[in-house]
């Protein structure tokens, strides 16, 4: 989207979720009750009648308010904030792996940086995340484009909040780095790079180990007896965090396996080295890899790897064959649920694709199961971004970050009424006043907008019978054509 | 090379002998196995004949003779049976491009990561290569290391070496590297861009010292980097990787000038490596030191067929000589071949080339296969097709080194990966057949023994005792017995008119009557009747014309129906002269030829303003030119492109007008000037005149439809009707409608184009301005209710819609065919078929036709053989039907036309009963008609007659390749036609 | 719209009349299918039809390539005839049909000599064996119109065809184009002149230039009797109500100068894209315009594309004023682009049965082409999409696309799509291409 309009945008919109939101938003940290609600979980059940209790922004409890058999009966606190949610439908806030969205620009011309952190590049004014809160989205990890070599690190955040520090749910989530060239580079450089960036530091840590060896020989008054090699790794052991430099903490951080990694496989080609780096380098079991729509040929390797997968946006990928110039078509997710690997969805960029839940949607279209397609936009990336345990599921001790929707999450004509995250209410359809500029100029538009199923039933026979009216040739055709 | 592969056949035949077929055990390899046929089997070592080679995920399980004891293949296996097979070449030297970042020694960079093991198609599978050393490009001291893979299969398997030899380079390639920059990040006033290192080497005396020094250098750094902090030397990926390349022996240097190699031995001899030397252009002058040295050469071969330079004199010239190879193999040198950079598809040829300097051709086969391949280190799994080698194989032509040899087929591990029948990116799959026999009957001129056919979508494009056998193309050998001769012709038939009398054929285009392929059509063609001359049912005697169509729709069936079958719209016209009074000279001819006359000159009138609107517009186009020309300015280019796009369709448009000519399709009516000419004021009440809306109900239509508006005249003389159909709206064009009036009724016929022929109107005035009716289409009769909304007469005029002639183009004249045949005839384009019996009519058409110089054909004439003398005189054919016995004494009419030298064909005035014809014709040798001129008149003989013989008749380059492939000599009771095609495509057979 | 009315009833009558390809060659299709093939065929299942209830168990009954019967199974009854073969299928529509697109096209294909250009066909630039045409096939589009370049002011006559099958051209020179907005100089030479003008740099560059280009046109298009250039002569006809006018207007300056100038001329108009028609329904109602609306913007999109104040509710607000409109994806690419805006139009507010109205009978009619297809009724084209669920719903998908009674895309059985091949075991062009008839 174009920087020029967010930038004017941005005093005016801040004031506006103030104004709109904050508002409507219960005061913190109060218990809130979610009452009647049918509740569709990742898994694709879709259970009724369910009691949401929510205390300090947090799923206290849920199921039944009657006890069934087993289960015991859910009481809803007497101070508690009850919300009727009948003929609704709650589902957990979608959670969004990987975006470059919502960064001043997404890539830094630095090759390799690892000191950087998207923290700094974040601007909460942005029309992204607001739309983000429209479409039912509450957790994004905002992480450096794919146009680098190792980039900086990433951030999982709320499409909530004034500040990047409110906005946060988990900080430095992940490192990034890009396998297939960045611009300017082919392949052949970018992994000469990747390597030497690795082997650099490996080349400095051994300096520091053995600088810390002699330190503690000193503290402890001997002198330096074992050869160097010997040094370096006796000191290994003693390096810490501190010891070293911006430019090589975090990379250390991530080769001792405490921090993860989203590693851009752009084509099928590049997933072997992929593979290799994270290995050799001690971060495979923490990484995550970012697909290009070709990759999916390689989806024997990622099986093997045992890591989850973060597909493109653009979900068929379509071939021509350089021999016989006839096109095929691969719907991609597809190959991944086949093969057992775990996926998450991205966004397309079509006007339809370019909702997430559409995304899931298609997958089921295409064959696969309704559990696989709602978790691949709710429960797989949350736990891809660490915060599995808090986010992208209803359970009790999970944080309070749902959906109230018209209808089946999977339905077009289901619209996101209420989001709720850490038990606020932070998004109102009713009160989205863009929403309304674009829909309701008129009183009709503003129906509409509202209850959209409702309007439909006496609208029914009204587009139709002008209809007639005007095009009188075409009218006999049409009532014949039923019948 | 034919003695050395009898030697090879020889020891095969020892080694078949000596050794018990080894074949890996079964349980090792699963998935299905593959059994590959082969006539003859280059194994690598070996060359074996009818050899069998079982092939089992992937890797050859065994290699056995095809007949040897204990062979036997399942009986739901896939058996693959092919020519010539040989290992997949090894191409020792692919640059992929090269490298651009600035070392000079850049020995970090790793050709294997851009490497896309997941790509489809090479190209240079097509010339056989399924197995590269990919380079980095000999343009630095060190480019950077290569990679052994294959270039096809799956992909899993392709990477053979990940990391192989580094790529030196003691050549002029290494001069003058470019300046190195490190920019400093963040780079600031305080940690400011130093300037740029300039690189060596920079000339051709720095090369040698300064890869000595870099060796030295790498060796050293090994050590330096156990040392203490102080005295480490900085990281450097470049000497890391040169000191381990080093040190595992993975090192390639590139020379070829002697002064290079010299040096490099020199150097080698120094540091006691034994490298790949790869080059060697002057190898021949240091052979010995080569030798002395042990290390193998990728010996780039100097000679090829693509251009060069001169080479010019002084010491920077280099020379290379035919036998290099050839002295390298004498000295033990062990060496493979390289072609230059972009002419790997030249390797085979390239190999072969060597063999011109003495090099024994299984040596030069090695030097691209086995030889190669363990140059590369890969020798266990490539470049041989032994017991567990991976199932890499090239499907050839022929002798894997003569020119000629094609590669068919190409597989990687067991897998198709190149094909060269398989239809190629954008166009048409190329249709190529060659067909191979003991004798071809080509039907013009002699019979050709052990020759060949080519056919190239469709036409014949060579004939004689060798063809070319282009890439891909499908070749049968009909074998010494094998007879070939050109598709016959039914001279006279129905074939595809559907029942009917034929109406058909006097409206609607011929092109219409066959949509595609069906049983009935596809007997005829298997019968050998490959064209049809099609005529209807009943001769009238208002005459007719006839037209030519294919037996079996062409290869373009599915784009363009009207080109699948058509051969000819109009090939002759036919008129019944039977009842004509032999007194008299026949009415209905002369009637016909006067109309034809008139038709005659209104083409004539068509073409001169068709010529002179050409040229004005011509003209009108320069002037824009000139105009546009003037104005240009620099920036003008594209305003060209403009102009050529205006142009082209018109152009286009003109070449069509002259090609369909004679065409009736596309013409578009325009009959109607006449017609406006003689507009009169009709004094009494005329109950036609004016425009009628008619409705159309009934028949297949759901419900009543608008039919649009007829604009109807009545003619002075009160019957005959003129007038014009619209057609609603925009889609279909006007169409002229003609009629009569009789009392109340009306008759109306509409020329529009539809399979039925044209649609008839036949309806009653009940009312003034009122008629009710039924409007005849085919089976169709649908009811008509028409009104007349306005009473004035009105002036007819045809609106063309569709926009084809906005621009101005004169419209060529509206004939009917059948008129059309005849004026043909006239211009001495086609015959006049005519079915006489009385031979004084035939005398009488005769003369007629000397004065009018026409060619005339007479159709099942029982008497010709009365007036056998006039006929020959005349030059005038007959059309017989194969059985008829001739009036005169009851002998059967062909042997006697035969006998009397009068040409003739056969007919068999059938529809799909012409598939009997070839077996009527046996028929009628059995009586005694000489069997060469029987095939003569079903072949040439009924071309000629019929004025096909442009197209058909017999086998010359330019015809169609109508063939048919007998088992002997055809005609002959006992022979079967074997094979039949038309258009080089061939008729399927019966469905059991 | 009366021209391209008459059109299609000489479209039905010329094929119901004088033997479309099907009709014509029928008998020797049969012959070459054997007993395999039933002429008759009947699909079973969930039947959509534009602006109807769904019917639960309905059916429809395709002969020679035109639909005989449609409606419940039930009802049916002796429509069905003994031997048929009848083919149970979740969901069955009419094909869609986009009323507004540049398939088949590449890049500019508008002349550039002049702004004004009717003369021209577009169909004569159009590759119909592009493989746009196949993509569309695959997202249940069976006919399209292929409109003249905007880069004209008056632009070249459109043509409609389907995208598969064998008769594939239904309008081969039909309804012209025409644009004032700023398509007219964005694209191609005719860019806004900067620096020093060239004889290059085509005028006009604003709007009330192109408009004067437009009025010139249809001015001296009137004047010219019998010596009028084969332009005018188009023209003529335009104004003479017997071809019509497609009219490229975004934004509502625009709309409005389109209904003015039309109106002028004596043209009945149809709006093309038409973003910003919310502004002024009344005044295209009082035109009697009908509209080809789209593509739907989103919030987002707003920001991307050159429209002022988009709006998602305005198909519910064109279905209400009455106005005939169609939907179009304008272009936008993506997986189902067309039902993707008649479902962006559900979800915001218009109710679905409509919405597949708007993306098949709807455009028909606007195409002049109601009498032929547009929805399953007797007579017409059997040209249907089979669907794994309700055709507007995100988890239903194209199970297979018939066309003239054949299946061009797709299978009856199996849904899932084909991975691709090595060109080892790749079939040839023509396997994958002949057509599987029932």
């Amino acid at each position: 989207m174009s920087k020029l309009t967010t930038r004017e945008a941005a005093p005016l919109l801040a004031g506006l979720l103030l104004g709109s939101f904050l508002l409507a938003a219960p005061a913190a940290a109060e218990t809130v009750a979610i009452k009647g609600a049918t509740v569709a979980f990742p898994d694709g059940k879709t259970e009724k009648g369910l009691v949401i209790v929510i205390e300090d922004g947090r799923i206290k409890a849920i199921g039944k308010e009657k006890a069934a058999r087993g289960q015991k009966p859910i009481q809803i606190p007497y101070d508690a904030k009850v919300i009727n949610a009948k003929g609704k439908v709650v589902f957990p806030g979608m959670v969004l792996a990987h975006t470059s969205s919502g960064m001043d620009r997404p890539n830094e011309s630095v090759p390799v940086g690892p000191y950087l952190d998207v923290f700094d590049s974040i601007d909460p004014s942005q029309l992204f995340f607001e739309r983000s809160l429209r479409d039912g989205v509450t957790s994004l990890h905002v992480i450096q484009g794919n146009d680098c070599v190792v980039a900086g690190l990433g951030r999982v955040v709320h499409p909530y909040g004034m500040t990047t520090d409110a906005m946060t749910s988990r900080a430095a989530s992940a490192l990034k780095i890009a396998v297939a060239g960045k611009r300017g580079y082919d392949r052949v450089r970018q992994r000469a790079a990747l390597r030497e960036v690795f082997a650099e530091l490996q080349d400095y840590l051994e300096k520091v180990a053995e600088k810390r060896y002699e330190e503690k020989q000193k503290e402890d008054e001997k002198d330096v007896t074992v050869p160097p090699a010997k040094a370096r790794e006796l000191g290994a052991a003693l390096v810490r965090d501190q010891d070293l430099d911006d430019k090589h903490r975090n990379l250390y951080i991530l080769t001792k396996g405490r921090l993860d990694a989203f590693v851009y496989v752009e084509r099928a080609q590049d997933a072997r080295f992929a593979i290799a780096l994270a290995k050799d380098n001690g971060f495979l079991a923490r990484t995550t890899f970012v697909l290009g729509p070709e990759a999916f040929k390689a989806v024997k390797l990622f099986k093997a790897a045992k890591r989850p997968v973060v597909l493109s946006g653009e979900l068929d990928y379509r071939e021509t064959d350089p021999v016989t110039g006839e096109e095929t078509k691969v719907f991609v997710p597809k190959v991944f649920a086949d093969a057992g690997v775990t996926f998450a969805l991205q966004p397309g960029n079509s006007s339809t694709s370019a909702w997430l839940w559409y995304q899931a949607a298609r997958c089921v279209s295409e064959g696969i199961s309704r559990g696989q397609a709602l978790s691949a936009i709710t429960s797989i990336p949350a736990q891809i971004c660490g915060v599995g345990k808090r986010a992208g599921n209803l359970r009790a001790g999970f944080d309070a970050d749902l959906l109230i929707l018209s209808g089946d999450p999977l339905e077009v004509t289901t619209q996101v009424e209420q989001v709720m995250i850490g038990g606020k209410i932070v998004y109102d359809r009713s009160k989205d006043w863009r929403l309304r500029k674009l829909t309701s100029g008129t009183e009709k538009g503003e129906k509409k907008a509202e209850t959209p199923k409702k309007a439909e039933t006496p609208k029914k026979g009204a587009p139709k019978a002008p209809k007639k009216a005007e095009t009188p040739k075409k009218a006999p055709k049409k009532s014949e054509g039923g019948k | 090379m034919r003695p050395a592969l009898a030697t090879a056949c020889l020891l095969a035949g020892l080694a078949l002998a000596a050794t018990p077929w080894a074949s890996a055990s079964a349980q090792e390899a699963e998935g299905e196995t593959l059994y590959l046929k082969a006539r003859v089997l280059y194994t690598g070592r070996l060359v074996l004949r009818d050899a069998l080679v079982t092939i089992r995920a992937g890797k050859v399980v065994s290699v056995s003779p095809a007949d040897a004891p204990g062979v036997s293949i399942p009986a739901k296996a896939t058996v693959i049976e092919r020519d010539v097979v040989a290992p997949g070449f090894v191409l020792t030297e692919l640059q992929q491009g090269f490298r651009r970042t600035p070392e000079s020694l850049g020995a970090r960079y790793q050709v294997i990561d851009g490497f896309d093991p997941h790509g489809r198609g090479h190209p240079l599978l097509a010339s056989g290569i399924t197995t590269a050393f990919l380079h980095p490009g000999a343009r630095h001291l060190a480019s950077g290391q290569g990679a052994v893979v294959k270039l096809g299969g799956p992909a899993e398997g392709r990477v053979l070496r990940e990391k192989a030899e580094l790529c030196l380079n003691a050549g002029s390639g290494a001069l003058g590297p470019p300046p190195k920059v490190k920019i400093p990040f963040p780079s600031s006033s305080d940690v400011p861009i130093e300037p740029s290192q300039a690189q060596r080497p920079s000339g051709r005396s720095g090369i040698i010292p300064e890869l000595t020094a870099k060796l030295r250098e790498a060796l050293a750094y090994g050590e330096a980097r156990q040392g203490p902090a102080a005295t480490r030397p900085e990281l450097d990926a470049d000497l890391a990787a040169l000191a381990e390349a080093v040190l595992d022996g993975r090192v390639r240097v590139e020379a070829n000038r002697v002064d290079e190699l010299q040096g490099l031995i020199r150097l080698l001899r120094e540091l006691g490596l034994e490298p790949v030397i790869s080059g060697g252009v002057e190898a021949y002058k240091v052979l010995d030191d080569l030798a002395g040295l042990g290390s193998g050469v990728v010996y780039r071969l100097p000679y090829g067929v693509s251009p060069r330079g001169d080479r010019g004199e002084g010491p920077r010239s280099i020379t290379p000589r035919w036998d290099t190879p050839r002295r390298m193999a004498e000295a033990g040198i062990p060496f493979a071949f390289a072609p230059r950079a972009g002419e790997a598809q030249d390797l085979r040829l390239g190999a072969a080339l060597s063999v011109r300097g003495g090099l024994s051709a299984s040596a030069a086969l090695a030097a691209i296969t086995r030889q190669a391949a363990q140059l590369l280190g890969v020798g266990e799994r490539v470049g041989h097709l032994g017991v567990g080698a991976d199932a890499d194989f090239v499907v050839l032509s022929g002798e894997p080194l003569a020119t000629a040899t094609q590669v068919r087929e190409t597989w990687i591990a067991g897998e198709l990966v190149y094909d060269a029948r398989a239809p190629k990116r954008g166009k048409r799959p190329a249709r190529a057949l060659v067909v191979r026999a003991g004798k071809i009957v080509t039907g013009a001129g002699p019979v050709i023994r052990d020759g060949a056919v080519l056919v190239i979508d469709g036409q014949i494009a060579a004939v004689g005792s060798s063809v070319p056998v282009p890439l891909g193309a499908r070749v049968i050998d009909a074998g010494p017995e094998g007879v070939v001769t050109p598709g016959f012709v039914d001279a006279f038939g129905h074939f595809g008119l559907q029942g009917g009398s034929g109406r058909e054929l006097a409206k609607a285009p011929l092109g219409k009557l066959l949509g595609e392929d069906r049983e009935s059509t596809m007997r005829v063609a298997r019968a050998g009747v490959t064209t049809a001359i099609v005529g209807p049912r009943r001769i009238s005697t208002a005459g007719g014309r006839l037209g030519a169509l294919k037996t079996l729709g062409s290869e373009e069936l599915q784009s363009d129906f009207r080109r699948g079958f058509l051969l000819e719209e109009i090939t002759a016209s036919v008129i019944d002269l039977s009842r004509e009074d032999p007194q008299g000279p026949p009415k209905n001819l002369l009637a016909r030829l006067a109309a034809a006359k008139q038709a005659a000159a209104k083409w004539a009138k068509y073409r001169k303003a068709l010529a002179t609107w050409i040229q004005k517009r011509d003209e009108k186009r320069n002037k824009e030119r000139e105009k546009l020309i003037k104005k240009r300015r620099p920036r003008v280019k594209k305003a060209k492109k403009g102009d050529a796009k205006k142009d082209e369709p018109k152009d286009a448009k003109k070449d069509d007008a002259k090609k369909d000519e004679p065409k009736k399709d596309d013409a578009k009516k325009d009959d109607s000037k006449e017609g406006e000419k003689k507009i009169k004021k009709v004094k009494k009440f005329d109950p036609i005149s004016g425009t009628w809306e008619f409705m159309i109900s009934g028949g297949p239509l759901p419900e009543p439809r608008e039919g649009g508006s007829l604009l109807l005249k009545l003619e002075p003389d009160g019957k005959t009707i003129t007038g014009v159909i619209k057609p609603p709206g925009g889609a279909g064009d006007d169409a002229p409608v003609s009629g009569t009036l009789r009392g109340k009724e009306v008759e109306l016929d509409l020329e529009v184009d539809s399979p039925f022929g044209k649609p008839k109107v036949k309806g009653t005035l009940d009312g003034e301005d009122h008629m009710t009716g039924k409007l005849l289409l085919g089976p169709l009769a649908l009811d008509v209710d028409a009104t007349r909304t306005e009473r004035s007469v009105p002036e007819i005029k045809i609106e063309i819609r569709r926009g084809k002639n906005k621009d101005g183009r004169p419209e060529p004249p509206e004939i009917p065919a059948a008129i059309d045949g005849f004026r043909l005839a006239l211009e001495g384009k086609a015959p006049i078929l005519v079915k006489v019996s009385h031979p004084g009519v035939a005398l009488a058409v005769l003369d007629i036709a000397k004065k009018a110089k026409l060619r005339v054909v007479f159709v099942d004439f029982a008497d010709a053989d009365l007036i056998a003398a006039q006929l020959k005189a005349a030059g005038a054919g007959v059309l017989v039907r194969p059985e008829t016995v001739s009036k005169g004494d009851g002998g059967n009419l062909a042997a006697q036309l035969d006998a009397a030298g009068i040409p003739f064909a056969f007919m068999s005035q059938t529809g799909d009963g012409a598939e009997w014809l070839p077996l009527r014709v046996v028929g009628a040798v059995a009586r005694g008609l000489d069997p060469g001129s029987a095939l003569g008149a079903l072949t040439n003989d009924a071309a000629q007659l019929l004025g096909v013989a442009d197209r058909v008749g017999s086998l010359e380059v330019g015809k169609d390749g109508d063939l048919l492939i007998f088992n002997g000599s055809p005609l002959e009771a006992t022979t079967r036609l074997e094979r039949v095609f038309v258009r080089g495509r061939e008729v399927p057979a019966e469905k059991e | 719209m009366l021209i391209s009315k008459r059109a299609a009833l000489a479209a039905a009558l010329t094929a119901a009349l004088l033997g479309s390809t099907a009709f014509g060659q029928d008998p020797g299709k049969k012959e070459a299918e054997g007993k395999a093939a039933p002429s008759t065929i009947v699909l079973r299942g969930r039947l959509f039809q534009p602006a109807q209830e769904p019917v639960a168990d309905g059916a429809v009954v395709i002969k020679d390539g035109k639909i005989v019967a449609a409606g419940a199974w039930g009802r049916l009854g002796r429509l069905v005839p003994k031997g048929a073969q009848v083919l149970t299928v979740p969901a069955i529509s009419p094909g869609l049909i986009e009323a507004s697109s540049s398939a088949g096209t590449s890049g500019i294909y508008a002349e550039q000599r002049s702004e004004v250009v009717p003369e021209l066909q577009v169909i004569d630039g159009v590759n119909l064996r592009h493989r746009a045409f196949k993509r569309l096939l695959e997202r249940g589009v069976t006919t399209v119109q292929i409109d003249a370049d905007p880069a004209s002011v008056v632009g070249s006559q459109s043509c409609v065809v389907k995208t598969g099958g064998d008769e594939r051209i239904l309008i081969e020179a039909g309804a012209i184009g025409a644009t004032v907005g700023p398509e007219s100089w964005s694209r191609g030479y005719n860019r806004r002149p900067f620096g020093s003008p060239t004889h290059m740099t085509r005028r006009p560059n604003t709007l009330m230039g192109a408009v004067w280009v437009f009025r010139e046109a249809f001015f001296r298009a009137k004047q010219a009797e019998k010596d009028a250039t084969p332009a005018q002569a188009v023209l003529r006809e335009v104004m003479a109500g017997e071809r019509g006018l497609n009219f490229l207007a975004r934004r509502r300056g625009e709309i409005e100068a389109a209904l003015r100038v039309s109106r002028e001329a004596g043209v009945p108009i149809v709006l093309r894209e038409a973003q910003e028609v919310h502004h002024i329904l009344d005044l295209v109602s009082a035109h009697k315009a009908s509209v080809i609306y789209g593509p739907l913007q989103d919030v987002e999109a707003s920001s991307r594309r050159s429209v002022l104040e988009p709006r998602l509710d305005t198909p519910a607000l064109l279905a209400l004023s009455g106005i005939p409109f169609c939907l179009t994806s304008g272009g936008e690419s993506g997986q189902d682009d067309l039902r993707g805006q008649a479902m962006l139009a559900v979800r915001h507010g218009l109710e679905s049965s409509v919405a597949l109205d708007a993306v098949t009978a709807a455009p028909a009619a606007i195409l002049g082409l109601e009498d032929r297809i547009g929805s399953l009724t007797k007579g017409f084209d059997a040209d249907l999409v089979v669907w794994s669920g309700p055709p507007l719903a995100a988890t239903s998908k194209v199970q297979a696309v018939v066309i003239n009674g054949k299946v061009v895309y797709g299978r009856l059985n199996q849904p899932t799509p084909k991975a691709p091949q090595g060109p080892g075991k790749n079939k040839t062009p023509r396997d994958s291409k002949t057509p599987q008839r029932f």
